[in-house]
């Protein structure tokens, strides 16, 4: 494919590692997406934003969330299907995108990469406030992938004999070809200098997250802390899409 | 997570590096596999070497803590990172175990 010198500021521009099959030209093409297959086929600097699309191993989502991309979808069987808008939305506002599949989320250090990548493309340094938002991130991460996607209620975990029922049901669900496929995605983008948002999004069947924002949690409780703490740390936390989606704002 | 375990008299020190979060069930079950054969001990849980602990991680120290306790063992936690201790603080697990930096 031939670089383009000057596109619309609002191209998302796909990189796909590997080839291109029809079906993704297809997808890429409905969504409005120009596709790519190296980086050295997007666009000049300054016009249009890539995203990197591949096998999602972590040096690969390391690369997509690395300048000059603006995030990585993970690839499953089906292509780009099941990404959510808000992820190209994002990257055409100037943030950062993350897509990955259920079983690559649970399987990669989603956590980590992620939070390197807030720290490197929101100019955010070591301290305090990265460390609250690597709590509700992490805390966010594993609601979306436990009981959003797998559906696993949280008080299967409360005993030991609780937890050999959890581990189980999860094997079994992580199995699952239908939801070990739903996807989580994570969408990070400044709001003003003082503030950043993050928005972690799965494909459950959704909950009454205003409700549960709103209990209060023993401090010996084994489960259901975690929109606690969320709520505790963010500047403002909203559900979207009844509760598949939750948007944190926070103060840098 | 990854985890070693040494006995030193009345002691048992755990070691755990990594992630102790959603995804560290299977590692902790065979942690708390190992733990089960101890009684009367205290087990000092090293934890510079762990990079983050979110609320179900907090949730399997419990579990531990509660079994532990059967066997008349009691749980430290010892040198949590900043960012683990912060997490300790918010959910004020000093309320249950004993917490050294």
């Amino acid at each position: 494919m031939t670089a383009v010198a000057s596109l619309d500021p609002a191209t998302v521009t796909m990189v796909v590692e590997g080839s291109v099959s029809s079906d993704m030209a297809e997808q890429c093409a409905a969504l409005g997406l120009r596709v790519a297959t190296a980086p050295d086929d997007r666009a000049e600097e300054g016009s249009g934003t890539c995203l990197l699309v591949g096998e999602a191993a972590a040096d690969a989502v390391r690369r997509g969330l690395t300048p000059p991309f603006s995030g990585f979808i993970g690839l499953g069987d089906e292509g780009l299907l099941g990404v959510g808008f808000r992820c190209f939305e994002t990257v055409r506002a100037g943030g950062f995108s993350l897509s990955l599949l259920t079983r690559q989320t649970y399987e990669l250090n989603t956590l980590d990469l992620l939070s390197e990548a807030i720290r490197r493309n929101m100019g955010l340094s070591d301290g305090k406030a990265a460390d609250l938002i690597d709590i509700c991130l992490g805390e966010a991460i594993g609601n979306a992938v436990i009981h959003g996607n797998l559906g696993i209620p949280a008080h299967l975990r409360t005993t030991s004999k609780g937890f050999e029922r959890f581990r189980h049901v999860l094997r079994e669900r992580l199995a699952d070809p239908v939801l070990s496929h739903r996807r989580v995605e994570i969408s990070v983008i400044s709001r003003g200098p003082d503030f950043l948002t993050v928005a972690v999004s799965d494909q459950g069947h959704g909950f009454d997250l205003a409700g549960q924002l709103n209990r209060s949690v023993q401090s010996d409780a084994k489960s259901g802390r975690g929109l606690g703490l969320i709520r505790k740390i963010c500047a403002s936390v909203l559900g979207e899409d009844d509760g598949r989606t939750m948007v944190m704002t926070f103060a840098r | 997570m990854q985890f070693k375990v040494k006995e030193e008299g009345a002691n048992v020190h755990v070691s755990l590096e990594g992630q102790l979060n959603f995804a560290a069930n299977e590692d902790f079950r065979g942690l708390l596999t190992q733990l089960a054969g101890w009684k009367n001990k205290k087990i000092i849980f090293e934890m510079s070497g762990l990079s983050h602990i979110d609320s179900v991680g907090l949730g399997l120290l419990y579990i531990a803590g509660e079994d532990m306790a059967e066997a008349g063992s009691s749980i430290m936690l010892t040198h949590p990172r900043d960012n683990v201790f912060r997490m300790l603080e918010l959910t004020e697990a000093h309320k249950t175990f004993e917490i050294k930096r």
